[in-house]
């Protein structure tokens, strides 16, 4: 493509910018971060002698262990479900023959819009019916329930992309339906299915507000919910503060920038169709 | 897609099944599961059977809390305590919730008390109080009785403090020093002088952390001074009449505004949180910080000689006043399981012991024997000063503690709206009254 | 295949039947934990209910009082507010950006540019109110940035004085959403037949015009989601605005989130915030349906 020289400084001046936009508050927070504690840094500065020890310190005033393990383990249960259940559930509206489809499909879309603190209170009550308040399973039911309307929305767009001719070709059975489903729609589907489980991990991870309202004992909630302990204490520091936040969103960050190639490549794919 | 057609239907439809819900007569709540609970004879006998109690509380109580029940177990050595704790900014939240679950704690923060009396759920301890002959002073339970209509301030105790928070003014005795201060001040007026001497050499007069509501204390102390104690614990104890919408509550105000505009306090008040607010203080950037004996221990070992402290003062010397209140006050939740224990338990904070650990964790400890001692110069100031409000009786409960919401909805924004101009001191003062009124109604 | 190991011949289920088995699992949590929150929601909406004792009916006295209380009206029109910086800015930049690491040479700087840009994507919303409490201090980096370059009078408080906190907050919720929509437009114009472009490009047509006749047109359904996406967010924000001003100072960055939650926690008074979790559900669902209309029209 074309374009003047002016126009192709200026943008690049501009793309270096919002480059510096984004990353400037990690920047700022590290630099707090290895300052010493107790002292009121101010905005970014370099230090000679960076308090590395404080990442440490920060580490168990939090008390990350218990929450990182918690957090895997919400992810590990979370995930696998969700994928599963919005594979079926998409395939099912995009290739089957849904009763009520067009009824059934609003009913989801309704739920990618609502907002989520409507719900956390009747949540807590019936979490607390079922008798399952402050167990796993108290975090694990609901964050299934919230993260289908996306996943079914998402995994439904990705099959109605796919050729069609197989399922039309012969009335078969419901194993037969599995049977093409798992050995040929399935494989297929792969790119928007990983793009999904990374976009429920992260919605998962990153959950605060349900871990403070339904677990009561702090060492069962998540690695977001501990930012809250921090902010919360009587005697926190900004350096610390800084730190602790840092420790919170690394897991994500660093499988992000692990992962990125296939994270934007399965974006790419263009499966992205609200 | 036709989205906008289903919406609508659906939202039809949900309203549908809420009314048809609501015509059925029980509303949310009334069916929950009351009381399941073993009910055991009042007993100071424990036995030898092994117990395992549960005690919850805010998770910045942890160390006080620890020494506590290590110290018990040691005399009960057939009674474990496990407790769990909540950061104590979302413990007000699941307080309610948690004395009130089917698997509730056997000893718990009460953090409204208001709701869970009128709940039924905690567990009357006035044969508790029979039994051990429990002697506290009043100015210490009051806030936890409650008479057979509801009303605080009176009647039977539902709760035992483990220890007294009180407000008062931290100063710096160095910065102090150098502006020509050697005493600190015993009246507002004095107090007023000093700031503007502060301020006029160009030394922040008083740290005011506005973000998170610092800014009540000293105008509670203010309101005391203008309105007197009875009137300002009877608001805060929700006696039928009282009410905030006073001249002396608008006289206050005023008082704060002008300390603003005098820049008195940091230009970044209003974005300022009381832990940023401490550890500016302990690097010796402000004269003054009004506070609570919360922070002692920090500020002591930043500032050591340095350190001082003095109660809120009055309109004239001797006329001090504080607010103050428990550290915790723990409860026995109506579902507990092992309720004679839990009371052993609150009889135990009571002992010379526990006095003792509340000291040596910052806090002025509960009942009247002599004060324990402590190391700490600037915390024997606190026990000193608390002593002498003791015997005056001009302490009253926090007006922060009124009513559930008053503190996040009216008392938080209502003073950063009094500081940056956005209210007048009149607005302010009913903004307070209408929140509270729309709790109380 | 109908005859594997049975004598009967077996009857296929029919297809209806075989799609609900497909969806059942997840109908079955979104009814159970989401669609039943929600209907709850509705029926507590009309009771004074303080979330543990005894309920009293008050019909719709609650959604009287979210549409005459200053506080609780106001906070709505704040999240209104913040649309601006949580969708209509970030799409408009991040089309501008996305044009930009498209025309990008060097492969590896777009791949850089693009992880950058989308990390505020990935840590969770409660951090970023962390970082951005810090970055917008009094002696935070923005001010530091500021002195930097001789403006040093415009320093301010960002979150602690009325007049800018919104527009503070909105810049966090900007900083979020920009990653989201360049990735997002990035990939629908790699849609975009590269053909129209070269015959543009024959044609003498420039840049912007290019911009304007093949890029925008192009990229109709992924606006389309973007809006949707960062609107439904900025009217249900929640977690930065917690971490970073709890809805202050004064009132003037609260929005229904923090709100709903506080009184459905705080004050105990789970009928009213009910009902403007209702108000707010509402709301979204006004904004949002007429938008899917235009994303789909496209088809």
């Amino acid at each position: 493509m074309q374009q003047s020289k002016t126009t192709r400084i200026a943008g690049g001046v501009m793309l270096a910018l919002t480059v510096l936009f984004c990353v400037l508050p990690f920047l700022s927070m590290f630099s707090a971060a290895l300052q010493p504690q107790g002292s009121m840094p101010e905005g970014i500065q370099f230090t000679a002698h960076p308090h590395w020890e404080n990442f440490i310190d920060a580490w168990n005033v939090a008390n990350i262990t218990p929450l990182l393990l918690n957090s895997i383990i919400l992810v590990v249960t979370v995930v696998p479900c969700v994928v599963i259940f919005c594979s079926l559930g998409g395939y099912a509206f995009a290739q089957l023959k849904v009763p009520f489809k067009g009824l059934i499909y609003a009913l989801f879309l309704v739920g990618l819009t609502i907002p989520f603190e409507t719900m956390v209170t009747p949540l807590y009550y019936e979490i607390s019916d079922m008798g399952i308040l402050n167990t796993r399973l108290a975090l694990i039911l609901p964050l299934i329930g919230l993260n289908i309307p996306f996943g079914i929305v998402w995994m439904r767009s990705c099959f109605e992309q796919m050729p069609r001719d197989l399922m039309e070709a012969a009335s078969i059975d419901g194993a037969g339906h599995f049977r093409t489903f798992r050995s040929i729609q399935l494989p297929l589907a792969l790119p928007a299915i990983s793009s999904l489980g990374i976009l429920t991990f992260l919605a998962t991870w990153n959950q605060f507000l349900l871990a403070v309202v339904l677990e009561n004992d702090p060492n069962k909630r998540t690695m977001a919910g501990a930012l809250q302990a921090f902010v919360g204490q009587y005697q926190t520091d900004v350096v610390l503060l800084n730190a602790g936040a840092l420790l919170i969103m690394a897991p994500t960050m660093l499988l992000f920038i692990f992962l990125q190639r296939y994270f934007i490549r399965a974006m790419l794919a263009g499966s992205v169709k609200g | 897609m036709k989205i906008g057609k289903s919406i609508k239907t659906i939202v039809a439809g949900a309203m549908a099944m809420a009314c048809l819900a609501s015509m059925a007569a029980c509303g949310p709540g009334s069916s929950s599961s009351q009381s399941n609970a073993t009910s055991e004879p009042v007993s100071t006998d424990l036995g030898n059977e092994n117990i395992e109690l549960k005690l919850w509380d805010g998770a910045g109580l942890k160390t006080f809390d620890d020494q506590l029940i290590e110290a018990f177990q040691k005399k009960y050595p057939n009674i474990t305590i496990k407790a769990t704790y909540d950061p104590d900014n979302t413990s007000a939240q699941n307080g309610p919730r948690i004395i009130s679950a089917a698997d509730t704690p056997d000893i718990a923060r009460i953090t409204d008390i208001n709701s869970a009396v009128r709940g039924k759920h905690l567990v009357n301890l006035d044969d508790y109080a029979k039994a051990y002959k429990w002697n506290l002073p009043e100015s210490q339970t009051e806030v936890y009785q409650v008479d057979s209509s509801g009303k605080i301030g009176s009647g039977s105790l539902y709760a035992v403090p483990d220890g007294v928070s009180m407000t008062g003014l931290y100063w710096n005795r160095k910065v102090a020093k150098e502006l020509g201060i050697t005493e600190a001040p015993t009246t507002v007026e004095q107090l007023e002088a000093d700031m503007k001497k502060a301020s006029d050499a160009g030394v922040l007069a008083m740290m005011m952390p506005a973000k998170e509501g610092g800014t009540s204390y000293i105008y509670q102390a203010l309101l005391t001074n203008y309105e007197g104690r009875d009137a300002v614990q009877d608001w805060i104890l929700q006696k039928s009449g009282a009410t905030f919408a006073t001249e002396g509550a608008v006289k206050a105000a005023k008082q704060i505004k002008s300390w603003q505009d005098a820049g008195y306090f940091s230009k970044d008040a209003l974005a300022l949180d009381g832990s940023t607010a401490l550890s500016r203080f302990c690097n010796g950037e402000a004269l003054f910080f009004p506070s609570g004996s919360w922070y002692s221990a920090s500020i002591n070992d930043a500032l050591g000689d340095d350190a001082g402290w003095v109660a809120f003062p009055g309109e004239s010397t001797g006329k001090e006043s504080a607010a103050a209140n428990a550290v915790t006050a723990f409860g026995i939740p109506a579902n507990a399981k092992h309720k004679n224990a839990a009371a052993a338990f609150l009889n135990f904070l009571q002992s010379e012991e526990a006095r003792q650990i509340a000291v040596d964790n910052g806090y002025p400890p509960v009942g009247e024997g002599d004060v324990p001692s402590t190391d700490n110069q600037l915390l024997m100031q606190v026990l000193m000063s608390y002593e002498n409000l003791v015997k005056t009786g001009n302490t009253t409960d926090f007006i922060n503690n009124a009513t559930a919401g008053i503190q996040s909805s009216a008392i938080i924004p209502g003073f950063q709206s009094l500081l940056d101009g956005t209210m007048t001191s009149k607005q302010f003062v009913d903004s307070i009254q209408k929140q509270y009124e729309k709790e109380t109604k | 295949m109908t005859t594997r190991n049975s004598t009967k011949p077996k009857r296929p289920l029919p297809l209806g039947a075989i799609s609900l088995l497909f969806l059942l699992p997840a109908l079955l949590f979104y009814a159970v934990f989401e669609l039943w929150p929600i209907a709850q929601t509705i029926w507590y909406s009309l009771y004074d209910w303080n979330g543990i004792d005894e309920s009293t009916f008050v019909g719709l006295d609650n959604y009287g009082t979210v549409f005459t209380d200053p506080d609780l009206y106001g906070s709505i029109l704040h999240s209104f507010y913040l649309i601006i910086f949580f969708s209509i800015i970030p799409i408009v930049l991040g089309l501008i950006i996305a044009v930009l690491i498209k025309d990008m040479k060097s492969k590896m700087g777009r791949g850089f540019a693009q992880v950058c840009l989308f990390l505020p994507r990935v840590i969770p919303g409660a951090a970023a109110g962390v970082a951005w409490t810090w970055m917008l201090a009094d002696k935070g980096t923005v001010n530091q940035l500021l002195r930097a370059i001789g403006l040093g009078d415009a320093a301010h408080v960002w979150l602690g004085d009325q007049s800018t906190s919104l527009n503070a907050v909105g810049v966090i919720g900007f900083w979020l959403q920009l990653g989201f929509c360049v990735v997002l437009l990035l990939s629908g114009i790699g849609g975009i037949d590269q053909s129209l472009y070269e015959a543009a490009s024959l044609d003498g047509a420039g840049w912007w015009r290019q911009l304007f006749h093949i890029t925008l047109p192009g990229l109709r359904g992924q606006i389309g989601v973007c809006l949707t996406m960062t609107i439904i967010s900025a009217l249900a924000s929640f977690d930065v605005v917690y971490m970073s001003t709890q809805g202050g100072p004064g009132t003037s960055t609260m929005v229904p989130g923090v709100q709903v939650y506080r009184l459905a926690f705080t004050q105990q008074s789970v009928g009213l915030a009910s009902a403007l979790a209702v108000a707010l559900m509402v709301l979204v669902l006004l904004v949002v349906g007429p938008l899917q209309r235009l994303v789909n029209g496209k088809k």
